[in-house]
């Protein structure tokens, strides 16, 4: 296809957290900054910016994101773009940066993901992650914790898969989240915490679920051949996948798979031209517990029904076969919705940089995998320090 | 129970569609099909939204019909929890949800 290789040169991250008082504007600023102190070079380099954010309209009555930010950060005339994909659109800004340098047409990206939800009132939230549902289930009373107990059912009925599994994805995430400063929720907790937490939609409780979270990451990008003039440690970008599932439960093929995850992991591995054997760590998409164990079958580090198990033996634990959410996950470390995608990167590069707090050994390749909606749309990226 | 057919490849829908999945076609006509079907999923939900929270707990199942068409709907309370395979019939449609009775 011709493209050229990319990296990620520059790295920036506000915490996850409630950031009382401060805007969303603000948390980007941070980011990016961050992000082009980190990779050195000049602002005026910059010829493209893209944002993830998922519903300011709703939580903060903001809206022209794009053109706002980059204007705040004394960008000049570049082109500035929002994307939105649910929880996913931090991935998909990611994407949409990497093309932009892949097929030639710019050298700098700068690329973030960002959300503002605490301040909001109850209201507006629910509101905001209603209007990601499909209408039917929206109008019904289902919720996403709902979505993913449906989904837990029916693995649990298809694979045995244990109540006490599941809790222990939560257990080993937040054990994870305790080393990473960005991080929300630190605490260690027990499978017992975890069971006897409230129930929030059956089997799924409290503990099975992310926090609501303010937050956001920022990525610099650029052509590989000229990445190591900025960076002792670029991160290459070996393949990048974007996909649609199903925006409703009732009409998907399957009720423990995503097909959106699955399609776009397929399209990364390819383009990257390796299998999954070969990567070291993964941070993705776990809003629920039981969305980590689809999650890592889907994406083929287990054979559907194997999650579960694997995650009772340890496997992806940090110093496991293949470590998952070393850095908390969204279920430790939060879950700015705009902001996910692009922390999970940020995440992957200091791993692959071997600068993380809570540091994968040998990590040389890395995927991150962001799902949105109702398993509506996925991305995946497979990363390698070069 | 009514649902949606394709006029072209007759593939059936229940929330209606713009253009038929199955063969891009946009003409659809209304089709009657037994109400009777299984339960394949189900949750029970704890914490609802606002408008919801004067309702819990309830339960939400997703209900396969004949000819492997699904749909999202409500459970009408029988006081007995829904299981995965659970026969059920379609009770009625009202603003909110298909409702489904536990038979």
């Amino acid at each position: 296809m011709g493209l050229r290789s990319v990296s990620v040169i520059g790295i920036g991250s506000t915490p996850f957290a409630r950031l009382e008082g401060r805007s969303l504007l603000d948390l980007v600023n941070q980011a990016c900054n961050e992000a082009i102190a980190d990779a050195h070079i000049a602002r005026d380099k910059i010829q493209s910016f893209y944002l993830g954010n998922y519903s300011a309209g709703i939580l903060i009555g903001q809206e022209t994101l794009a053109p706002k930010a980059s204007y705040g950060l004394g960008l000049q005339g570049i082109p500035p773009t929002r994307v939105e994909g649910a929880c996913a659109s931090g991935g998909i800004a990611f994407r949409h940066g990497y093309l932009m340098i892949a097929t030639g047409l710019i050298d700098f990206a700068l690329v973030a993901g960002a959300e503002k939800m605490t301040e909001a009132t109850t209201e507006r939230n629910t509101a905001a992650l209603a209007a990601a549902a499909d209408e039917l289930e929206n109008r019904c009373g289902l919720t996403y914790a709902g979505a993913f107990g449906i989904w837990a059912h029916r693995h649990m009925h298809d694979y045995g898969t244990t109540r006490k599994q599941i809790a222990l994805v939560s257990v080993k995430n937040k054990r994870n989240g305790m080393r990473n400063p960005r991080a929300q929720l630190k605490k260690e907790i027990t499978t017992d915490d975890v069971l006897n937490s409230r129930l929030i939609a059956d089997p799924l409780r409290l503990y099975d679920c992310c926090p609501i979270s303010d937050g956001a990451a920022a990525l610099v990008l650029c052509p590989t051949t000229i990445a190591k003039d900025y960076t002792k440690k670029p991160i290459e970008i070996m393949g990048s996948g974007q996909a649609l599932g199903t925006i409703n439960i009732y009409e998907a093929d399957s009720l423990t798979a995503f097909s959106a995850t699955i399609r776009a992991a397929k399209q990364a591995f390819e383009m990257a031209g390796l299998t999954h054997n070969r990567v070291d760590v993964v941070e993705l998409h776990d809003c629920f517990t039981m969305a980590e164990i689809i999650d890592s079958e889907d994406l083929g580090f287990f054979e559907k029904g194997k999650g579960g198990p694997a995650v009772e033996e340890g496997l992806t634990q940090v110093d496991g076969r293949i470590p998952i959410n070393p850095s908390g996950g969204l279920l430790s470390k939060g879950h700015p919705v705009g902001a996910t995608g692009c922390g999970q990167v940020y995440e992957l590069v200091k791993q692959l940089r071997e600068e993380h707090e809570n540091q994968v050994k040998n990590a040389e390749i890395g995927l991150a995998h962001n799902l949105g909606g109702t398993g509506s749309v996925s991305t995946v990226h497979i990363l390698r320090r070069k | 129970m009514k649902v949606i057919e394709c006029a072209q490849c007759h593939r059936t829908f229940i929330p209606p569609k713009f253009t038929c999945r199955a063969c891009g076609h946009t003409d659809f006509q209304e089709k009657e099909v037994p109400g009777k079907g299984k339960i394949i999923s189900f949750t029970t939900i704890w914490v609802a939204p606002e408008s919801f929270m004067d309702q819990v707990p309830y339960d939400i199942a997703v209900v396969e019909l004949a000819d492997n068409l699904k749909i999202t709907g409500r459970l009408i309370p029988a006081g007995k929890k829904p299981t995965i395979d659970a026969p059920v019939e379609f009770d009625q449609k009202d603003e909110k949800a298909y409702w489904f009775k536990l038979i």
